[in-house]
């Protein structure tokens, strides 16, 4: 039941998104999140959307995974969207008792909703195709910079790193103390929502004192490599950006102009 | 209350690249009051086989029966059936949560609906099983020690009174001591009180002493099951699997090679002590 998050999963295969520098990536994502936000029209959305696709296409990632990656977020867009249709203010589209459906609300909601799936999609792309410690790799290099004004680059990367390295491992568990759990007759399935949350606790407390024990383990296995953080560190793969970031960059600058011209340059 | 499986199989991650198949027709009987010890190379299917027991799994194809009830059927209660069937995963200290060691073993019988006047006295016979002083109760169960620890995990599984106890690895990382208590308690148990045993283990010297019947298992398949001295007296056929025997077997086996008519299945010193002498009667009667 805990398999449907993707958020920190790789999806190893080989593809020009996949060779693409992690910097360009990480970049590109950015960029064509604050498109997402500057986007005010379902034309403009098609626009992204299609960016998006193609990327997708490119990347030789399975749509199905994607979809999976939408899942978890599948409630709350149906709650935005629910929120919206009845608190808008216009037309009457039909009545609910005490709430008033709009035509307006559903313009708005649909919106939302599909800048939700949109955003989502894309950026889980980006962890999709790019392995954990090339996407900090480049975190830490776009962040350096920011080093001179007391950013800690190099940890940040580093915090990032290991947290989404523990994401499958803590997934996994999550299961094995649930089945534990399950054993002794706990029941994580029944109920109403305080009895569900209530039904956490014997899962959450192993787990978090499971998480404590092996940063700790961790703490200690890498002080013992003489670990000591950013300064004098160099890499083993130097990053380098080739002609397909160039592109890249290119392709996802122009998508984003097209998107605040259909914004601010069109019309009276 | 035998629990039987038929023809079970069991595929992890089915319809993707990386299925993997982990069960492959397997067909065991567990009977009332048996002691029956599980090995296998890593990966063989052991611990999947141990979640089918009490219904954690369930067949992809095949029928596991607990007391003859189907464990696939919708009608089936699985919280009875983990009443009757205590399963002990590997490394238990780490399901440990309440504030108090008390509340902890409570939990299950708890979850059961065993009346609250009741629970006082579960908690202090599963406590008593497990050999942990009363005065740990109201502890906090992470302050104790590792293999105090365990010993509270399986007291949470023994407070619900089962009749057939599933331990997977009951004894790994523990200390000789921490180890010897343990199985000590579990073997009273299963003298005293008649609970049915199952034990999954690498060592081959708790199998040997905790289990009067072994099944041998490899790539999803049960390749061996029997009497466990006659399971691990097929030494080589072991070590092509990549399992070891018990010391006693080695040894015995190497006496042999030796030219010392012994016979290979024994395993306490105490019998290979006997069938030494026995051969080495016979060696010289023949002489």
């Amino acid at each position: 039941m805990l398999r449907g998050v993707i958020i920190g999963q790789y999806y190893a295969a080989e593809s020009p998104i996949h060779r693409l520098d992690p910097r360009t990536k990480i970049g590109v994502t950015f960029v064509f999140i604050v498109a997402l936000f500057v986007a005010h029209a379902f034309a403009a959305f098609a626009v992204l959307a299609g960016f998006g696709w193609l990327a997708l296409y490119l990347s030789r990632v399975p749509p199905r995974m994607i979809l999976r990656g939408l899942r978890p977020i599948l409630f709350i867009l149906a709650f935005t969207l629910v929120l919206h249709v009845f608190m808008a203010d216009g037309r009457t589209w039909f009545q609910l008792g005490p709430f008033t459906a709009t035509w307006e609300g559903l313009h708005q909601g649909a919106f939302v909703a599909t800048r939700l799936v949109i955003l989502i999609g894309t950026t889980s792309l980006l962890t999709l195709t790019t392995s954990p410690i090339a996407l900090t790799d480049g975190l830490e290099r776009l962040l350096k910079p920011l080093s001179r004004l007391g950013v800690p680059a190099h940890e940040l990367a580093m915090m990032m790193t290991i947290a989404l390295r523990f994401i499958p491992t803590l997934l996994e568990e999550a299961e094995k103390v649930m089945k534990a759990q399950m054993a002794r007759g706990a029941d994580f399935e029944t109920g109403n929502m305080l009895q569900r949350a209530r039904s956490l606790v014997p899962l959450l407390v192993p787990l978090f004192v499971g998480a404590f024990r092996r940063a700790d383990e961790l703490a200690m296995a890498m002080e013992a490599r003489c670990y000591r953080g950013g300064e004098h560190r160099t890499r083993m793969r130097q990053l380098r950006a080739g002609p397909a970031d160039y592109v890249t960059v290119a392709a996802t600058g122009l998508v984003a102009a097209v998107v605040v011209l259909m914004r601010w340059g069109f019309g009276p | 209350m035998p629990i039987e499986l038929y023809d079970v199989s069991y595929v992890y991650a089915p319809g993707t690249p990386n299925a993997v198949t982990a069960l492959n027709a397997v067909t065991l009987r567990v009977d009332d009051g048996e002691s029956l010890g599980i090995i296998g190379p890593t990966g063989s299917g052991k611990s999947t086989l141990v979640q089918h027991l009490n219904g954690l799994l369930k067949p992809a194809r095949g029928r596991v029966l607990v007391d003859g009830e189907d464990l696939s059927q919708r009608a089936t209660n699985l919280r009875n059936v983990r009443r009757k069937v205590g399963v002990i995963f590997q490394y238990p200290e780490h399901q440990l949560f309440e504030e108090t060691v008390a509340k902890d073993i409570a939990f299950g019988p708890r979850n059961l609906g065993v009346p609250e006047a009741q629970l006082q006295e579960r908690v202090r016979d599963a406590m008593a099983m497990v050999g942990l002083p009363e005065q740990l109760a109201e502890r906090s169960p992470f302050e104790l020690s590792g293999g105090q620890m365990r010993r509270v995990a399986i007291a949470g599984v023994l407070a619900m009174a089962p009749k057939v106890l599933v331990l997977d690895e009951p004894t790994a990382g523990l200390d000789p001591r921490g180890r010897a208590e343990i199985l000590a308690h579990i073997r009273a148990l299963h003298h005293r009180l008649g609970l049915t045993l199952v034990i999954v283990s690498h060592n081959m010297e708790d199998i040997a002493r905790m289990t009067r019947r072994l099944a041998v298992m490899d790539r999803g398949r049960v390749v061996m099951d029997g009497p466990t001295p006659a399971v691990f007296s097929q030494t080589q056929r072991l070590r092509g699997l990549g399992l070891g025997t018990p010391q006693i077997t080695a040894v015995m086996e190497k006496l042999r090679e030796r030219g010392l008519a012994v016979r290979l299945d024994v395993l306490t010193v105490e019998e290979a002590r006997d069938e030494i002498v026995a051969g080495l009667n016979r060696g010289q009667s023949g002489a």
